[in-house]
């Protein structure tokens, strides 16, 4: 799972290190703007990565992305990783020479319990047993270097790298099609239906805990179907009641919220699948009534029990109280000249409970005036 | 969601400290999580027992699948502050109502522990019927209302795991 994230010179990330080091699962907080979504999108560029859907530095980074357009300063990610029992460091950094049309790759590099898989800087890679060769600058290597079939270092970088789900969900764009099966789920969870589809066809058995899951918050699901439909797809159909006569009802025509149980439902099913997930959820308790986020945000936190990591934004009174100090982050920023600094929230004292102090802003109110004056 | 039509537990914790030990308890795998609702802190132990009778006390004559833990700070004053909470709770609703009194900040010096994991260690050894934190100086006091839990509560709030 992820242990440390570093970003420098990207968006309001400044020489900001996120680590996650014995917190399977953590909140972050902060005022809006405070950097907590570009958090994720830093996540996203590690994914895009992973998934082979970026192997060009212009699909990656735009002009914009560096802090104030200072694109002669090198803009780095560098994410710490535990998979199994290995440690693993994969690192990629980005400049943009005035001459240049798009960023160039500086330095990129793989480790593996602190040896290394692969580095390179610029156009030359070198690989661990001393082999090197050349590689255009704006083309990313973890995707397109092959190594000896006996060092399975980077199939587990990129297979986890991909397999992350990073997620701010539209339910409006979550119609429930699926016309080819996938598992890598997009942003706004549009493919939640491909999703299913994949996940329900590869791992059958863990259909149990996707209906368990549904049963304990829509009361009357009766289970789930994928119907044909037009030429070459299958439309989510869910179905309610009992199984004489139930009531179907096609996915894109459920409530936003319960759009969202079904695609919490899918990420614990497939948190139980084998493979530990990543999940970074922003503000899962969007679309949810009141009475219905404590228990959401709980069944997400306890993908940790066996082994998934859960990282989550909100601004959610009770969201917020699902989590504990230890395990809830802070993001300040002073303006949109300054960089985002994160701490602990057991760093920031409080009189009084978390949320009647953060109602008074004397957390993040405090802390933010502090760095003002620092 | 609350549904009142199965036995469900409410706790009310006095404080933050009190809530984390409830994020961790609910958060152990044989937590049936769907049947127990954290309340947000109501703010000192008073602010607890006047709660209970303003709200609690109705909830539980309404519907007898309700149950309510209240989280309190003892402070000290063990005694004394049970026999306040007893003195406040109807005969009629006695049965389905429980207190748990701690002291939270020497509780996890005492342990080096955060609240979570304490919350989650009693968890766990309510599942396995286990006795080692229970028993601890800052929690034993709990012993006659934890055997009630035990008996009312545990058999609908632990699920039992697959191995």
């Amino acid at each position: 799972m992820i242990e440390r994230l570093y970003v420098h010179n990207f968006r309001g990330l400044d020489n900001f290190t996120l680590s996650l080091a014995g917190h399977p699962s953590a909140l972050l907080i902060g005022r809006n703007g405070s950097g907590k979504s570009t958090v994720r999108q830093c996540l996203e560029l590690f994914q895009s990565i992973g998934r082979r859907n970026s192997r060009r530095v212009h699909e990656l980074i735009s002009p914009g992305a560096f802090t104030q357009h200072r694109t002669d300063i090198p803009m780095k990610f560098e994410i710490e990783l535990v998979l199994g029992r290995r440690r693993f460091t994969y690192a990629i950094s980005f400049d943009w020479p005035e001459t240049f049309r798009a960023a160039r790759i500086v330095d990129e590099s793989l480790s593996a319990d602190g040896t290394s898989v692969f580095a390179r800087h610029h156009a030359d890679v070198q690989l661990a047993g001393g082999a090197t060769f050349g590689l255009d600058w704006h083309t990313v290597a973890l995707p397109v270097v092959n190594v000896r079939p006996d060092n399975t270092a980077l199939q587990t970088v990129k297979a986890f790298l991909a397999s992350m789900i990073l997620t701010a969900p539209v339910p409006a764009l979550m119609a429930g099609f699926s016309d080819e099966p996938s598992l890598e789920l997009d942003m706004h969870a549009t493919n939640l239906a491909s999703c299913l589809s994949a996940l329900l066809t590869q791992k059958p058995a863990v259909y149990r805990n996707f209906d368990t899951y549904v049963r304990g918050v829509i009361t009357d699901f009766f289970e789930v179907e994928f119907v044909p439909r037009g030429e070459s797809g299958y439309q989510l159909v869910v179905k309610f009641g009992e199984a004489t006569d139930p009531l179907s009802v096609d996915f894109n025509a459920l409530s936003d919220g319960e759009k969202c149980f079904i695609l919490s439902a899918y990420v614990v099913a497939l948190n139980s699948a084998g493979s530990p997930v990543f999940c970074m959820w922003d503000e899962p308790d969007n679309h949810l009534s009141l009475p219905e986020v404590s228990q959401f945000i709980t069944r997400l936190r306890k993908m940790t029990n066996q082994g998934g990591q859960f990282l989550a934004t909100s601004h959610h009174p009770e969201a917020i109280r699902r989590f504990s100090d230890e395990t809830t982050f802070v993001l300040t920023r002073t303006g949109h000249l300054a960089p985002s600094v994160v701490r602990p929230l057991t760093e920031l004292p409080r009189d009084g409970d978390l949320i009647g102090a953060l109602l008074r802003d004397e957390i993040i109110g405090t802390a933010v005036a502090v760095q003002s004056v620092g | 969601m609350v549904n009142v039509f199965k036995p469900h537990v409410f706790v009310l914790p006095e404080d933050d400290e009190n809530r984390e030990f409830i994020n961790g308890f609910i958060g152990h795998p044989a937590i049936d999580d769907g049947q127990i609702y954290p309340l947000p802190v109501a703010g000192g132990w008073a602010a607890v027992l006047k709660e209970f009778e303003d709200v609690y006390v109705k909830r539980l004559r309404d519907s007898h699948n309700a149950h309510i833990i209240m989280l309190i700070d003892y402070d000290n004053e063990f005694e004394t502050r049970r026999a306040k909470f007893q003195a406040k709770i109807p005969v009629d609703v006695a049965d389905r109502a429980f207190g748990c009194a701690d002291e939270p900040k020497d509780l996890k010096k005492a342990t080096r522990r955060c609240c979570e994991e304490i919350g989650r260690l009693l968890a766990n050894e309510c599942d396995t019927g286990t006795e080692q934190l229970w028993t601890h100086g800052h929690l034993r006091h709990n012993n006659d209302d934890r055997a009630r839990l035990t008996t009312t509560v545990k058999p609908f709030l632990f699920r039992q795991l697959r191995a």
